[in-house]
């Protein structure tokens, strides 16, 4: 929805064409290539060492790519310093400066463009205002907590519309509490401006509430960029799969049939009939992975054997309100985790009894190799 | 929360309903305050009663009122401030690159600026004697070079004592500043980069900014260090520029004059105080300013 929105904004941003980082012979980045679309909240998400931080750094002009092109708004940045590049950077730890007030921290980036100092305290407190702290105009950043001290640092990286703003592990400092309420706020507050935002982030549910876009980073490489609707249904890694959102990989192995393709493993079996464009990828004989999310599992009672089903044995049956949670014990020993509101057919089963898994074959993704 | 304040207030009521307790850190400060009482405190009172013969200012009336006392005076002082400045301005780059240059940098640089303490400043100072004379390896060089005709006059000069001082008090002044710039955080200046500055104007904007309280301490330490050289201004100076130190020794070693030189001492204890706290106005009036600019 709010993707559809964007997308009226018409232009690229940014362009990564290749870009790879090495230091020493390690890999930091490896031939990294994305666009970035005018107005788009793009999440970079991956684990430590992933890459992501690399790309923020590059992107802002603090280390140079060894090679590949990195262009802002069509112009090719390479040697460009930070200073000359107009990007705005909330740093993990705010990094605002300490002997400044907070207007003054906001009206920085101002007075560096050359701005005289009342038009840079009229645009700084409406920039505060913004982010709802008026009030502390004239405070200094350690008389602050952590939640106010990061709105000053976005109000700090946007006050001068810059093309880009980066957001670097914009929730690290902030306690479980504040951070659900400050993802949402940041989201409101980056599009009012128009900001087009590049962050970068561990946790897979702050880029699910945040993000237009995500591009998933592994081992320095891009794994894949989508909307977070598209990362959920359509992963084409395993990586990917496990990263975003809870699923059950299953690996079993490819056979071609009359109807189709069947992905077999011990005590189930997938199918995928002849006319789905994704049986063109799996080879008969090869391994693939089926990725089950829990909520598309259905409990049904044993020995309900279709072409899309399993069965195993129940080991935990958990009571989460609103829905059961099932663990299932599969005949090679893996567990599949199924979510299901249909609370009344799920409290006749019993844990150590058996019990039927069904799905339907729109709702899996298969992965070969 | 409520219940843990009222534990804490607990044993505080029943500490003060008992009276007044030292805390027992007090006792291990003992030993060194009855030291410096017995060696320091007692003999400098001692000083100012010898410049005080019966009770009158006959001493501090002479020294205020010939000419040579208050040279040597001014003298000191504009020394010590020239030295003090050059010294500060010297240490700051090496502090940072001992700050932010890594830890082999550190490391080298530490090692250097530790060196000079394991040889005596007699000796020191005596290098510098065998560097800068008319026949020294500084002149000799030049002229090789082909760059002077006749040696320079770089020792028995106010020169040749500024260099000596320099010298001498330069690690003094980089360990206070090198305190303060390895607490600044670099990610400041990558903060102030992004935002659109050059790196000349971060530093001036906000690097240097933070680091001022590192270059008063140096400053401060450089200045009052700077007041009492005796041995570098015998040696690499002339009798023109004697400094307060050396007048003092002369009264006592030569003049056997001890009201006078007692007195002498007195004043260079009074002005380097004076000092001290005009530095402290100083620092107090670069709070204020920096505080109203804030709320302006």
């Amino acid at each position: 929805m709010m993707n559809a929105a964007h997308q009226n904004i018409a232009g690229t941003a940014m362009k990564l064409e290749g870009v790879s980082k090495l230091y020493c012979a390690v890999k930091a980045l490896d031939n990294v290539s994305f666009e970035l679309r005018k107005g788009e909240f793009l999440t970079m998400l991956g684990p430590s060492g992933s890459g992501k931080t690399t790309s923020l750094r590059a992107i802002a002009g603090f280390i140079q790519p060894t090679s590949g092109r990195l262009s802002i708004d069509g112009r090719d940045m390479t040697g460009v310093p930070p200073q000359k590049r107009n990007i705005g950077m909330m740093f993990q730890d705010y990094a605002l400066f300490p002997h400044m007030t907070v207007l003054e921290n906001i009206g920085y980036p101002l007075e560096t463009r050359g701005i005289k100092r009342a038009e840079r305290e009229k645009r700084s407190l409406e920039m505060l205002e913004i982010v709802g702290l008026a009030h502390c105009a004239k405070r200094y950043p350690k008389e602050m907590s952590g939640g106010q001290q990061q709105r000053v640092a976005l109000a700090r990286a946007l006050v001068f519309k810059p093309d880009i703003v980066l957001l670097d592990e914009p929730m690290a400092a902030l306690d479980k509490k504040l951070r659900g309420q400050m993802q949402i706020e940041i989201m409101h507050i980056t599009r009012q401006v128009g900001a087009t935002v590049v962050s970068v982030t561990h946790d897979q549910e702050e880029a699910l509430v945040m993000s237009d876009r995500i591009a998933i980073f592994k081992d320095g490489r891009l794994e894949q960029i989508g909307t977070p609707h598209e990362l959920y249904l359509q992963p084409r890694s395993e990586f990917v799969a496990d990263f975003i959102g809870e699923a059950n990989l299953l690996r079993g192995a490819v056979r071609a049939t009359d109807n189709g393709v069947t992905v077999e493993g011990e005590g189930w079996k997938a199918s995928l009939p002849k006319c789905d464009p994704r049986c063109a990828a799996l080879k008969s004989g090869q391994g693939a992975c089926v990725v089950l999310r829990p909520e598309r599992i259905h409990a049904v009672p044993a020995g309900t054997a279709t072409d899309n089903a399993g069965e195993g044995v129940i080991e935990d049956k958990i009571y989460l309100g609103v829905e059961y949670r099932l663990v299932v014990r599969m005949g090679d020993g893996g567990k599949v985790n199924l979510r299901s509101r249909d609370v009344a057919s799920i409290a006749a089963m019993q844990a150590g009894e058996r019990v039927g898994l069904s799905w339907s074959a729109e709702d899996i993704v298969v992965i070969g190799g | 929360m409520t219940a843990t304040t009222n534990d804490r207030s607990v044993p505080v009521k029943a500490g003060s309903s008992r009276g007044f307790r030292l805390p027992p850190a007090f006792w291990l400060i003992v030993p060194s305050v009855l030291f410096l009482a017995l060696f320091f405190v007692f003999p400098l009172l001692k000083l100012v009663a010898i410049s005080l013969p019966d009770g009158s200012l006959e001493y501090y009336h002479q020294i205020f009122t010939t000419p040579v006392f208050l040279r040597v005076i001014g003298e000191t002082f504009r020394v010590s401030l020239i030295v003090t400045v050059v010294t500060v301005a010297i240490a700051y780059p090496y502090a940072y690159a001992m700050a932010h240059g890594g830890r082999a940098v550190l490391l080298v640089l530490t090692i250097a600026l530790l060196i000079p303490f394991w040889v005596s400043l007699l000796l020191r100072s005596f290098s510098w004697v065998v560097l800068l004379q008319n026949s020294g390896l500084v002149n000799d060089f030049l002229i090789a070079t082909g760059l002077i005709d006749r040696p320079l006059r770089l020792i028995r000069t106010p020169f040749g004592v500024i260099i000596g001082m320099v010298h001498i008090l330069l690690p003094y002044a980089v360990l206070p500043l090198y305190t303060v710039m390895k607490k600044i955080d670099l990610r400041l200046m990558e903060a102030s980069s992004i935002c659109g500055a050059s790196w000349l104007r971060g530093f001036a904007r906000v690097y240097f900014p933070l680091s001022l309280p590192g270059v008063m301490a140096s400053a401060i330490l450089a200045f009052t260090l700077a007041l009492g050289f005796y041995i570098t201004p015998a040696l690499l100076g002339s009798p023109r520029d004697m400094m307060i130190a050396q007048m003092i020794a002369g009264q006592f070693n030569e003049q056997l004059n001890f009201g006078l030189g007692a007195a002498l001492a007195v004043v260079l204890m009074v002005l380097t105080a004076i000092a001290f706290g005009l530095f402290g106005a100083v620092r107090a009036a670069l709070q204020m300013r920096g505080r109203r600019t804030g709320e302006a």
